[in-house]
């Protein structure tokens, strides 16, 4: 028999996820409406009162995301898409090229050249990466101290820049100076045309600094946005 | 007055209503089932309380805190009042519907 003096919670990663994406000043009243539905529908039937918070919770969810791409604009979105993009492509990239002895005259012309972003529109490109062993993959082929230095310096700068600049503009800045290294990089082979043995170095610099920037301009791009969004709400 | 502040959106007008019919015990859960029990409207709670929060801001409605209960886990309600500046928007609405809907036939809709 139903004890109806018995509480029923909801379940925990509902809840969790809830308090994830309700924003905090709604937070407190909008949980207790949700808790008081959800227990007068446990008493009903639980299992259809378990499916409705996950319905809840699922809009919840959906309403957070649409608000976030709203007041986030298109270029921060562009900037996170860039990113979840960018890695695992960089991440081919590095692997192929560290583990490369020969390919095709058309990639290779595209590599001495610095075009990374041609050599992934290419088939052979794709087969080669994806063949390489998890044997063949090391960690160590991710370090470029150059890059590191890189990061550091622009993501601090913008650190400590970000108060004086809108999130529009953090996210723009922040996307130029991920992107720079690769830029100079592509002039610097275009108007020297260095030997093909000093091209390495320049492509690991070229392709890291996206690849270290990429996760770090995100997270500083919508923790701006969110203070921007918390300092308004407080006004 | 404002001119955005002229006219109601569908949802604010239908809120707004819901409000009025609750009359002291109107709050976050309480509207909700209003809303489904009289138009059949499913809302999800933060759409709600944002569209509350933004006619809050523009003086339509009131919120007060109400009491905790340990079937909201321990958490106030807040509940809401529509304000004179409400009721004026919602007459306003109603006259411009009721002026807008003169002379109209549904039946007669397609061939407008």
């Amino acid at each position: 028999m139903e004890n109806n003096n018995l509480v029923h919670e909801m379940p925990g990663l509902y809840y969790w996820l809830l308090c994830k994406v309700i924003p905090e000043h709604q937070r407190d009243f909008a949980l207790g409406d949700l808790q008081e539905e959800f227990h007068g529908r446990s008493q009903q039937n639980h299992d259809q009162a378990r499916q409705w918070i996950r319905t809840q919770t699922f809009r919840a969810v959906g309403i957070w995301l649409e608000m976030a791409i709203k007041s986030t604009g298109l270029i921060q979105c562009l900037v996170f898409g860039f990113a979840i993009l960018s890695l695992p492509i960089i991440y081919l990239l590095v692997i192929w090229l560290s583990n490369m002895d020969e390919t095709s005259p058309v990639i290779w012309q595209q590599l001495i050249a610095g075009e990374m972003h041609k050599i992934i529109f290419q088939s052979e490109f794709w087969a080669e990466s994806l063949g390489i062993p998890f044997s063949a993959r090391d960690w160590h082929m991710f370090v470029n101290t150059e890059s590191l230095l890189w990061t550091f310096l622009s993501i601090t700068l913008l650190y400590l820049r970000q108060h004086r600049m809108t999130t529009h503009q953090l996210a723009l800045v922040g996307s130029l100076m991920m992107f720079a290294p690769y830029i100079l990089g592509l002039l610097i082979i275009e108007m020297l045309q260095p030997a093909a043995r000093k091209i390495g170095p320049l492509l690991a610099f070229m392709l890291f600094c996206v690849f270290y920037m990429a996760i770090p301009l995100v997270v500083l791009v919508f923790r701006h946005k969110q203070q921007k969004m918390d300092t308004e709400s407080v006004r | 007055m404002d001119s955005r502040e002229k006219y109601l959106g569908e949802f604010e007008h239908v809120v707004l209503l819901a409000l009025i019919r609750l009359n002291d015990g109107a709050y976050g859960a309480a509207i909700r089932q209003l809303l489904h029990d009289q138009i059949g409207r499913d809302v999800a709670i933060g759409a709600l309380y944002s569209t509350l929060e933004r006619m809050e801001k523009k003086g339509l409605v009131i919120s007060r805190l109400g009491e905790a209960t340990a079937e909201r886990g321990g958490r106030p309600k807040r509940y809401f009042t529509v304000t004179a500046t409400g009721q004026t928007a919602l007459k306003r609405a109603r006259n411009a519907m009721d002026k807008m809907w003169q002379g109209v036939s549904v039946c007669s809709v397609g061939n407008v």
